[in-house]
């Protein structure tokens, strides 16, 4: 691929290139974007590589803007309601995963665009726990913005 | 006697969880903790209160679930190309004095309980 010549790591990492294919984070598209723009592919004049490296921009831009436009944020009351589900495990002060046995993450006060992004990377198998693995599985985008909108609403009490 | 019994029980209960804790726990280094934290500044700021919405907080998250996730991006289990890099060369020595650095920052992060009912 054209992409792994021309940009440098950690842009495109060796996990990246063993790894199923998988959603770009927004920031890795500004960084493919950004040494698309700087580096030119191989020697320029052929008409070729110049429509390869034009399409390739293009798509970047693309899908950044994507990103960009999905940028409202989801209903927080409507989150409250559907993350009930969760308090059995992220409810109880302590809880414990089992085998292996660590804490269950606090999820109350994180930050809304990674809340997106993990409860997605549970949903597509970029994460493998396998209980969020099914939680992530039965939601759709919108919940997933919803619930992120009510977790990262909730604050210490000090 | 019943004192004595439940004082015994206690003696014991004493010693099993130092013994464990002795095990789960390899001694914490936070001076070393604070130095390779430069390194996660600029994403995670310097006291874990990340203020881009992309980064996840970690100031106040439990240690163990840090210390786990640094174990998923080393191994390549969760598939981050961002966190792979950073964690690819951590010991296991890093990974606990990292966790128990930030985790023992103050931060906003809660869990769930009491907070489902109204505002
Ligand atoms: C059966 C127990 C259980 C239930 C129910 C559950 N979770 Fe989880 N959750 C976990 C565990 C354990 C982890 C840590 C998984 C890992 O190591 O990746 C986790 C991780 C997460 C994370 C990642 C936190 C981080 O800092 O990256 C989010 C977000 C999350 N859960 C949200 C939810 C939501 C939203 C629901 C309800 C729809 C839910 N969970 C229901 C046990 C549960
Ligand atoms: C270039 C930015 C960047 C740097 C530098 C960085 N991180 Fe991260 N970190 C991220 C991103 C992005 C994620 C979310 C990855 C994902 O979606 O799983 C993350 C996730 C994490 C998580 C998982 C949190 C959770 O709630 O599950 C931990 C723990 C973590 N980083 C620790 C570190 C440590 C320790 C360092 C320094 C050695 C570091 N990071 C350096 C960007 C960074």
């Amino acid at each position: 691929m054209r992409l792994r010549s021309a940009c440098p790591e950690p842009v495109v990492t060796s996990r990246m290139r063993k790894g199923k294919p998988q959603a770009l984070t927004f920031a890795t598209q500004i960084a493919i974007l950004l040494c698309l723009l700087q580096s030119p592919f191989q020697p320029a004049g052929s008409g070729t590589f110049e429509m390869t490296r034009a399409l390739l921009l293009v798509l970047a831009l693309f899908s950044t803007t994507t990103v960009l436009a999905q940028d409202a944020k989801g209903d927080p009351a409507e989150g409250r309601l559907k993350a009930y589900t969760c308090t059995g495990c992220h409810g109880i002060t302590g809880w414990k995963n089992a085998y292996p046995n660590y804490h269950v993450p606090r999820i109350g006060g994180q930050n809304y665009d990674y809340l997106v992004a993990a409860l997605t990377e549970y949903k597509n198998g970029g994460r493998k726990h396998p209980t969020m693995r099914a939680q992530g599985e039965s939601m759709s985008d919108a919940d997933i913005a919803d619930i992120a909108a009510f977790l990262s609403n909730l604050k210490s009490a000090e | 006697m019943m004192i004595n019994k439940t004082l015994a029980r206690l003696a014991l209960l004493g010693t099993v969880s130092i013994a464990t804790s002795a095990f789960a726990a390899p001694p914490v280094n936070l001076e070393a903790a604070k130095v390779l934290a430069q390194t996660c500044q600029a994403c995670h700021g310097a006291d874990g209160n990340s203020t881009a919405a992309i980064y996840p907080r970690l100031a106040g998250q439990y240690a163990d679930y840090l210390a786990r996730a640094l174990q998923e991006y080393r191994a390549g289990e969760r598939n981050n190309p961002i966190m792979a890099v950073y964690a690819e060369n951590l010991s296991d020595q890093d990974i606990s004095n990292l966790s128990a650095y930030f985790s023992a920052m103050p931060g906003q992060l809660v869990d769930l309980h009491g907070r489902m009912e109204g505002q």
